[in-house]
């Protein structure tokens, strides 16, 4: 659901407020009292959908509808479930490739026969949040294959674990043990408690992606390819907005969810602060790390087989490839492949003082960020190229790169540049303290208060859409 | 006594975002609530019927010569052009209600402002600062957004006040306009081609319908032109698109322009500092060619 417009709020307000005042109607005359919550959450989340994109809504209903079967089907039959478990998990698959590759194929074969490039269709068509909640529906038969617990899954908890509002278009990425719990008992009940505390996440993420995020983008340009500081610095700043516009997301997401009583893992913990590229991948976009972790890196052996190295190597290849259609996501996997491989390689030879180690750590991922924001294969090695060559850091280049803004406009890059300075060294206070609370200096106290002032006061111009929701 | 903080909070924010937005402190914004002050006065001025109302974005402002047109054309003619970030729906709302009897009203809409929900990301802290919040005579929901967003600011703007203010950096915003409303300065610079990729959306369709309406009801008469567009040589997807866009426009009211370069050209000299405004000569030629066009269409 995209936050960043005003129809999701009007939504919010005009379709939720009835529905509350429904409820105290219901309970007043003891009608459907147990079931109600739950129901109005599913109706809710589902109009939000088809009003969001009727074509996309089609997709989900169809999509779930034939996985709830086979669930229910795997659980009928639980001695065949082995069987049964693998038709899920490859229909899932094909029905993924289907929606979010068959061009990028196409377009390979067409361009290999015929010598040009071929696009049969829009890639705009991707249905929303197909790739969350295809991993999410694998997670969930997974999660009922390996539990003994033989309780047929509940229509409505199943639908609303996959479709609940603020995480279907970009997580996160639930166990169905947890979601699934909170779901069964869930009530529509606004505490005063899960009020604040919702929106003190909620702050935190409007002005990550708001103020943050949004007014980054005017500062990148992925086209560049010439002068070598506008590479660089497009690509640093490319990586603090990904993480601002998709942790943003995300916080929005575990707010709304407090609001509702519903508490969704969080999804970001402060992963530019790290210092190694282990803990990283332990630190963004955790529930999809968990996700590979679980249900590919641990079946196929994990840290046991003597295929470790190369299951690591094909688990950041299959991430790169989830991340988004094009060969770039598949160089930006296998590079952070090969950096993992090069880490556990050498965390056993030389030590690191931690500084050294999140200087490195910092720098190898904002590099990797180079190949995300490029689609285009020959501006990656025109990239690389001049800012490998000594002789690109040319210092007039500078000017050049400075005198595309007015003052005005880089005023406001010293302000944000400023802003996420202040972010990050907060986010490091939390960090360090002994309780490691992630981002608790910033969820406490009054500066969400703020934080919310700010997201009203200083937002870009124009939202952007979010970056997570093209994969 | 924790929902209140919020509700404070939010309604502190939003309330300092209006003040702002009302003492038009950022210098696009002030730039479209002095030209929109200005030109309103002259209009009001010309109290005689039969005038022509030329309006539409800074195309408009920085694209015609009214008093060339008066002199050719025997009748009051001013130009409200503004700034086209206050979108369709407020350049159109702010003339609408001063269109009087024997009137004849051109609009000339850049082709972006045709492809938007009427809205331009000026609109909402506009209206504020004119004092009429969700101009246009748009639907209840816009209406809330362009309200609601009337109270929030922006970085930009706040980078763009701090430099006005303190360091008296106006960039090419001057107001300063003649008694027609026509431009006095001109900023010189290099300017690389547009094109034009942009179609009638459905709700740009139905406020130019409504418009022609109340323009007809009040007895006057409503005409669009075509704006000035550099474009790269050759662009024939541009031509495209401005036939489109012309058939479509051609249904609600008559549409001026040359059939023959559709407003389109690829000399970089016609155009001053951006590739829809026009140099004092090019102002010149445009304002004989939309005389001549209008006198045919008339006649």
């Amino acid at each position: 659901m995209n936050f960043a417009t005003f129809t999701f709020w009007w939504f919010l307000i005009v379709v939720g407020v009835p529905i509350i005042a429904i409820k105290f109607v219901m309970l007043k005359i003891n009608l459907w009292r147990d079931q109600y919550d739950r129901f109005a959450l599913l109706i809710f989340s589902l109009l939000l959908l088809c009003l969001t994109t009727s074509y996309g809504f089609a997709v989900f209903l169809f999509d779930v509808s034939i996985n709830f079967l086979l669930i229910r089907i795997m659980q009928r039959y639980e001695k065949n479930k082995k069987p049964i478990a693998i038709g899920i998990v490859t229909f899932n698959i094909l029905f993924l490739i289907y929606f979010k590759y068959i061009l990028f194929f196409n377009d390979v074969i067409w361009s290999v026969i015929n010598n040009h490039t071929v696009v049969f269709a829009n890639s705009n068509a991707l249905p929303v949040g197909i790739s969350f909640y295809t991993f999410q529906i694998i997670a969930i038969m997974a999660d009922i294959y390996k539990s003994k617990q033989l309780d047929k899954v509940n229509l409505i908890d199943y639908f609303n674990s996959l479709v609940f509002f603020p995480k279907l278009a970009a997580g996160p990425i639930e166990k169905w043990p947890e979601i699934s719990s909170q779901l069964k008992n869930f009530r529509l009940k606004f505490s005063q408690e899960n009020i604040d505390n919702g929106m003190r996440w909620l702050a935190l993420g409007c002005f990550m992606k708001f103020v943050l995020a949004d007014n980054l983008s005017a500062y990148i340009n992925t086209n560049e390819v010439k002068n070598v500081w506008v590479v660089l610095s497009s690509t640093y700043l490319f990586g603090f907005k990904l993480y601002f516009d998709f942790a943003g997301y995300s916080f929005i997401a575990v707010g709304l969810g407090k609001i509702l009583n519903i508490n969704l893992t969080i999804n970001f913990l402060s992963p530019y602060l790290v210092s190694n590229i282990q803990e990283f991948w332990r630190r963004w976009h955790v529930t999809l790390m968990n996700w590979f972790r679980d249900y590919i890196y641990i079946p196929l052996g994990g840290s046991k087989t003597k295929y470790v190295l190369l299951n690591i190597l094909l688990i950041f290849l299959i991430s790169g490839a989830w991340h988004g259609v094009g060969w770039n996501y598949l160089i930006w996997g296998l590079y952070h492949g090969l950096m993992m491989l090069l880490y556990l390689y050498l965390r056993k030879k030389i030590t690191l003082l931690k500084p050294a180690g999140w200087f490195i750590t910092f720098n190898v991922v904002m590099f990797g960020w180079l190949f995300f924001m490029t689609p285009n294969i020959s501006n990656i090695f025109s990239k690389l190229f001049i800012i490998f060559n000594p002789c690109s850091y040319s210092l007039p280049l500078i000017s050049v790169a400075i005198e595309k803004y007015s003052l005005a406009e880089l005023l406001v890059l010293v302000v944000i540049i400023t802003m996420i300075i202040a972010v990050m060294l907060m986010e490091y206070l939390s960090a360090i303290n002994r309780r490691k609370i992630f981002y608790g200096k910033l969820i406490n106290g009054n500066i969400p208060y703020v934080l919310m002032f700010l997201s009203f006061l200083l937002p870009a111009r124009s939202f952007t859409r979010f970056v997570y929701f093209n994969f | 006594m924790k929902i209140i903080k919020w509700t404070l909070v939010i309604i502190a924010a939003l309330s300092v975002g209006y003040i702002l937005n009302y003492l038009a402190l950022d210098s696009d914004l002030w730039w479209a609530k002095s030209l929109y002050e200005k030109k309103i006065k002259i209009l009001r001025q010309f109290t005689n019927t039969g005038r022509v109302i030329v309006a539409g974005g800074s195309g408009t402002h920085y694209g015609i010569d009214a008093a060339r047109m008066e002199q050719l054309l025997g009748r009051p003619v001013i130009n409200t052009g503004n700034h086209g970030g206050i979108g369709l729906n407020a350049i159109i709302g702010t003339i609408e209600g001063e269109v009087k009897n024997g009137d004849i009203v051109i609009l000339i809409s850049e082709y972006g402002l045709l492809a938007d929900d009427g809205t331009g990301w000026l609109s909402a802290a506009f209206g504020v600062s004119i004092g009429m919040p969700g101009i246009g005579g748009i639907g209840i929901k816009q209406t809330i957004q362009e309200i609601f967003k009337g109270g929030t600011l922006s970085l930009t703007s706040f980078g763009k006040s701090v430099m006005r203010l303190f360091f008296n950096a106006k960039g090419r915003t001057s107001n300063l306009i003649d008694e027609h409303g026509d431009v006095v300065i001109y900023i010189n610079r290099k300017v690389s081609p547009s094109s034009v990729s942009s179609v009638v959306s459905s709700s740009a369709g139905a406020r130019l319908i409504s418009f022609k309406k109340s323009v007809d009801n009040k007895g006057a008469k409503l005409f669009f032109a075509l704006p000035w567009v550099l474009v790269s040589v050759n662009d024939k997807e541009s031509r495209m698109y401005v036939m489109n866009i012309i058939s479509e426009l051609n249904k609600i009211a008559p549409v001026l322009y040359n059939k023959e370069t559709l407003g389109l050209y690829d000399n970089a000299a016609f155009f001053s500092d951006t590739p829809l405004h026009n140099t004092k000569e090019t102002r010149a030629t445009r304002s004989l060619e939309l005389v001549e066009q209008l006198n045919q269409a008339i006649n």
